[in-house]
């Protein structure tokens, strides 16, 4: 990547004995809406606090912008951040937590006259009417505008947030979530995002990296994230959970028949792996993997069911069918039922 | 028959335990009611209410001797306070945020001074300026009121800090504040009705500490609450009545705001993030 506002180079940290980040190599280009995915304690919050500055890490770069910044503390840096809990000056009102950075040298552009960069901020955020409330009268929606208004107005080179939507409910969350791509297009400034929620980190971001152990296990644009995973751990993160021997399949993937589908019949009889052997002549599926099982739990989830199924080997698949009213009866299958899986070759993915 | 005789029964232990609650206050608060009343009684040698009066209050404040001793008390309550808040805020400060060795023993002795007898710090402190060959004045008596108010502050403003988000530091030095800017525009008012409360407790603790201070004060350095004591080997006077009845009134009112500010604000100021999420 040639135009990289940030770039890692061999990063490492470790908390006493403990290693947070060991070793991670990546680049972030300038405009990009970028997510450091994974779960809690693989290092991706240390990751963040590295490049803002709060930590120091034992080994490797981080360059911002083409400058190593080693040793340049956070109130030096080109970078803002949007804490988890937004971290309010509860003392401060609105206006006065978002022109709090303009008197420090990090606003280095000239913006004008504060009081009118902070009306701009406000308008940007939509807060303009409650520019003299205190943080506590504020929703937690409004936290959040305010949060970002705060981090903005300083334009700096990479914004870097913690967890933006984690304390907010679910309704909310979606609507933050398209105004907050919408604010970085039309801000046009880098994002990098912290975050353990995997449709989150797809709706957001224009690319990914999934975290494990304080390590990268794939770098990539969204969608390669979600359709390829490279590693069992990205697959299982993602949320395809039926493994196989070399590859997974996504439970959405995967079909249910209340009978042996067609061309396959009885000679589909699991395999060593749990797989029969792949047919791909059957004219009415493109089906090339069956696996004959009972249903074990069936959990209705609105737009789908998830169907958990027991292999004849003992290996637990997940399929999720979409309620659209399919042809096949779907509610003679009850648990305890006998069920054929099927699924489309196309659709494993390999996994290292 | 039986369920009648257990609430009947019940009935009046509760009435007992009304009584003995009574009782508890009427001990505790009876001479100082006593003491109230009296001073603004009208007849001076006996303990027989003759009628209301503000006359010992008017003698009081033309008391030269009475009038120096507030004076000195004033002095000494002032200067301790200030200095006392200040190494105690920061102390408190350095407990709270750094990781320091032997932590936990610093603590230990920081705690010291609130639970040691005052007698023994009186008579340490008397040593100690003794050693160091300085003469006791009201100057030794502010270094002793100050020694002893420190750890009240120190502990007030740790608390004050238990609950402190620092991801609020962290967002002033992000936003391009130093440690220094941080410290005065983010940290300092947030814990400032801590330290105040602080503040408070070492003007009440000074103003009517009598042990240590009589064991410190050189000539001259007579506070209030020596000057009462030297007023009652006299004699109990009416005026000493009105003395202690105005050093309580500013007692009362100083803790009082004290708590209120220990309390004040601590829901909204730290309402972002409560401790336990």
């Amino acid at each position: 990547m040639s135009d990289a506002i940030l770039r890692l180079d061999a990063v490492e940290k470790r908390f006493g004995a403990t290693p947070a980040v060991r070793g991670v190599t990546l680049e972030i280009a300038r405009g990009e809406f970028f997510a450091l995915l994974g779960p809690s304690g693989c290092g991706k919050t240390t990751l963040l606090r590295l490049i803002a500055g709060f930590e120091q890490p034992d080994r490797g770069r981080v360059i911002l912008d083409g400058a190593d910044v080693a040793g340049v503390p956070a109130n030096e840096r080109p970078v803002n951040t949007v804490f988890q809990h937004y971290a309010l000056f509860p003392h401060l009102t609105v206006a006065e937590n978002v022109g709090f950075g303009l008197r420090y040298k990090k606003q280095r552009e000239v913006v004008g006259h504060p009081t009118s960069a902070i009306h701009e901020m406000l308008t940007l955020v939509r807060l303009e009417g409650l520019a003299d409330r205190k943080p506590d009268q504020l929703s937690g929606g409004q936290k959040q505008r305010v949060a970002l208004a705060r981090a903005l107005i300083l334009r700096p080179k990479v914004l870097l947030l913690d967890e933006p939507l984690a304390a907010l409910d679910v309704k909310l969350r979606k609507e933050m979530q398209m105004e907050l791509k919408a604010l970085q297009r039309r801000v046009g400034i880098t994002f990098v995002f912290v975050t353990h929620d995997q449709e989150e980190a797809l709706t957001l971001a224009d690319r990914v990296a999934v975290m494990n152990l304080g390590k990268i296990e794939q770098v990539g644009a969204t969608e390669e994230i979600f359709e390829r995973p490279r590693t069992r751990f990205v697959a299982d993160f993602m949320g395809a959970v039926n493994f196989f021997d070399g590859f997974v399949v996504r439970p959405e993937k995967m079909r249910l028949h209340a009978a042996p589908p067609a061309g396959i019949g009885q000679a589909s009889a699991p395999g060593a792996n749990g797989l029969s052997q792949a047919r791909r002549e059957s004219t009415h599926f493109p089906t090339s993997c069956c696996v004959e099982g009972t249903v074990e739990s069936k959990t209705y989830q609105g737009e789908t069911t998830r169907w958990q199924v027991r292999a004849a080997d003992g290996k637990l698949l997940t399929v999720v069918e979409p309620n659209d009213g399919a042809p096949d009866d779907v509610s003679r299958w009850r648990e305890g039922g006998r069920v054929w899986v099927t699924w489309d070759k196309r659709h494993q993915v390999p996994l290292q | 028959m039986n369920t009648e005789r257990g609430m009947r029964n019940a009935e009046r232990g509760t009435a007992a335990l009304r009584w003995f609650s009574w009782l508890v206050y009427a001990f505790l608060y009876a001479p100082i009611a006593v003491l109230v009343v009296f001073s603004f009684n009208s007849e001076r040698q006996t303990a027989v209410w003759r009628g209301f009066t503000l006359d010992w209050y008017r003698v009081l404040f033309r008391d030269a001797a009475i009038g120096n001793a507030v004076a000195n008390s004033v002095i000494v309550a002032a200067a301790a306070t200030v200095i006392a808040t200040v190494i105690g805020t920061m102390a408190g400060l350095a407990m709270a945020r750094h990781e320091v060795p032997g932590k936990r023993a610093t603590r230990s002795l920081l705690y010291l001074p609130v639970i040691v007898p005052e007698i023994v710090v009186g008579a340490a402190l008397v040593s100690l300026f003794g050693f160091l060959a300085m003469r006791l004045s009201l100057t030794t008596v502010i270094l002793a009121h100050v020694a002893f108010s420190i750890s009240y502050v120190a502990l007030v403003v740790r608390a004050r800090l238990a609950c402190f988000d620092r991801s609020l530091e962290e967002a002033a030095m992000d936003l391009g504040a130093t440690r220094w800017q941080t410290f005065s525009r983010v940290t300092l008012p947030l814990i400032a009705p801590g330290v105040m409360a602080g503040a408070l407790l070492v003007f009440t603790l000074s103003i009517d500490d009598y042990i240590i201070t009589s064991f410190v004060a050189g000539p001259g350095a007579t506070t209030l609450p020596l000057q009462i004591y030297w007023m009652v080997k006299t004699g109990i006077t009416p005026e000493i009545n009105a003395v202690s009845t105005l050093l309580l009134a500013v007692t009362i009112v100083l803790i009082a705001a004290a708590q209120r500010l220990q309390v004040a604000r601590r829901s909204t100021v730290f309402s972002d993030r409560g401790p336990g999420s």
